[in-house]
C-alpha cells in the first residue's frame, strides 16, 4: 500500500505543496498528509452523491439528457 | 518563536481540513508565509479536483427557475457544494440565486466559499443580505469566514458589519487575528469608534490576548499605529502592567517596542516605568530587545527617561 503522501502525488497535489509536507519531520510528515488524504476523499464523496441526488429534482422526461450532461 | 499569525495560519489550516481546533500544533512551528502557500494551495487543488463536477451543476442549475436552482441547492446540494457551484456561475445569476437562499444558509454556505473565487459574486449580492449573513456570522462566533471577507465587501458594508459587532472587543480582536491581508486591517481599525478601539484592548486584557493585539499593530498606517498605541497607554496600569508581562513571555517584543516609538512622550513615560520593567531581567530583555530591533535611535532619550531604580538595576 502507498503511504499518504505518494497518494497525494498521484492524485496531483502540487510539488511546492508536497515539498511543504515532506520538509516535515516524519511523524508530523505522515500525521498532516493523511489528513489531507482523508479530506481529500471526504469532498469526492460529497461532490459524487450530491451529482447522482441532482437528478432527483429533475423531471422524468428530462432526466436521461440531465445524466449525459452530469456524468458523460 | 511562534508569533500570533503562526497561530491564525494553524487555525486556518485545521479547518481547512476539518479537523478540531489546536489538533495541528505542530504547524505554528513552521513559516508563517510556507503554512499559507501549503493552505492556499491545498484549497485550490480540492477546488480544482470537482471544478467540471460544479460546472455541471452550475449548468444545471442555469437550467432551472431561479426558485428552483434555490431548493436544489438548499434541500439537495448543501452549503459546501452549493459553494463550490457559485463559483462556476455568471456571478448575475449567483447573486440572483443568493437573494432567494435564507441568510442562513448562506451564511453556511459562505464558510467554504473562497472570497478569492467569489468576490465578483459577493459585490453582486445586496448589501442588507451580506450584513445579515455577517450577523449570522458573529452569532455563530465564525470569525475566520467573516474575516475572509473583509478584502472583498464595500467600505459601507464593512462599516455596517462592523456597527453590528457593537463593542464586543473579542470578536473585533478575532477577525483582525483571523484577515488574510493585513493591510485591509487599516480599513477594520480605521471605522472603529474609540469605544470600540478601548473594547479591543478590554478584551485583550480579560481573554490574555495581549499578544494577539499587539501582533496587529505593525500592519497598520503610522498614524493610525500612534492613535492605537497611545489609546493602549491611557489604560489601567495594571492591565498595561499584564502586557509586558505577556510580551515577555511569549517572546515577540517587536509591536511593544514599535507602539512605545508610536505614542506621545508622556504615554511612554508611563510605559516603561511600569512594574514589570522594574525587574531586572524585564528590563534588560527589554534593552536587549530594542537594540536587536534596532530602535534605540527611534527612542532617543529611552535610558533618561527610566527611574533612578531601573538604572540602578542597569548599572
Amino acid at each position: 500500500m502507498s503511504s499518504p503522501i505518494e497518494t497525494l502525488r498521484q492524485e496531483g497535489l502540487p510539488e511546492q505543496a508536497l515539498a511543504y509536507l515532506t520538509a516535515l519531520p516524519e511523524e508530523q510528515q505522515q500525521t498532516l498528509a493523511q489528513q489531507v488524504l482523508s479530506t481529500m476523499q471526504k469532498k469526492d464523496e460529497r461532490v459524487e452523491k450530491a451529482l447522482s441526488r441532482a437528478l432527483d429534482v429533475v423531471p422524468a422526461p428530462l432526466r436521461r439528457t440531465v445524466r449525459k450532461m452530469l456524468f458523460s | 518563536m511562534t508569533t500570533m499569525d503562526h497561530l491564525a495560519e494553524q487555525t486556518k489550516l485545521e479547518r481547512l481540513l476539518q479537523v478540531d481546533e489546536g489538533s495541528l500544533g505542530f504547524v505554528a512551528e513552521q513559516e508563517v508565509q510556507a503554512t499559507r502557500a501549503f493552505r492556499q494551495q491545498l484549497s485550490e487543488f480540492y477546488y480544482q479536483r470537482h471544478q467540471d463536477a460544479f460546472h455541471r451543476l452550475a449548468g444545471l442549475s442555469k437550467l432551472l427557475p431561479i426558485s428552483a436552482s434555490a431548493k436544489l441547492a438548499m434541500n439537495l446540494l448543501g452549503p459546501v457544494l452549493a459553494a463550490g457551484i457559485a463559483c462556476e456561475l455568471p456571478k448575475d445569476r449567483a447573486a440572483k440565486l443568493a437573494g432567494r437562499l435564507p441568510t442562513d444558509f448562506l451564511a453556511k454556505l459562505s464558510l467554504y466559499l473562497e472570497p478569492s473565487r467569489a468576490g465578483a459574486i459577493i459585490a453582486a449580492v445586496d448589501e442588507d443580505h451580506i450584513v445579515e449573513v455577517a450577523r449570522h456570522l458573529i452569532a455563530q462566533q465564525e470569525f475566520i469566514t467573516l474575516a475572509s471577507f473583509v478584502t472583498v465587501i464595500s467600505e459601507s458594508t464593512l462599516r455596517r458589519i462592523i456597527q453590528q459587532v457593537g463593542n464586543d472587543g473579542l470578536s473585533l480582536l478575532k477577525v483582525g487575528f483571523y484577515v488574510e491581508e493585513k493591510t485591509a486591517l487599516n480599513n477594520v481599525v480605521t471605522l472603529l469608534s474609540e469605544q470600540q478601539r478601548r473594547a479591543l484592548f478590554l478584551a485583550a486584557d480579560e481573554h490574555s490576548l495581549w499578544p494577539a493585539v499587539l501582533s496587529l499593530l505593525p500592519y497598520l498606517n503610522d498614524t493610525l499605529q500612534g492613535e492605537m498605541s497611545n489609546l493602549a497607554a491611557e489604560g489601567e496600569e495594571q492591565a498595561r502592567d499584564k502586557l509586558v508581562r505577556a510580551v515577555a513571555q511569549q517572546g515577540d517584543w517587536y509591536p511593544l517596542l514599535l507602539s512605545w516609538t508610536r505614542m506621545s512622550q508622556e504615554n511612554l513615560e508611563s510605559s516603561i516605568r511600569l512594574p514589570a520593567l522594574h525587574e531586572e531581567a524585564l528590563l534588560r530583555e527589554c534593552m536587549a530587545q530594542l537594540e536587536k530591533h534596532n530602535l534605540q535611535q527611534a527612542l532617543p532619550n529611552f535610558t533618561e527617561l527610566l527611574t533612578e531604580e531601573q538604572q540602578a538595576l542597569l548599572a
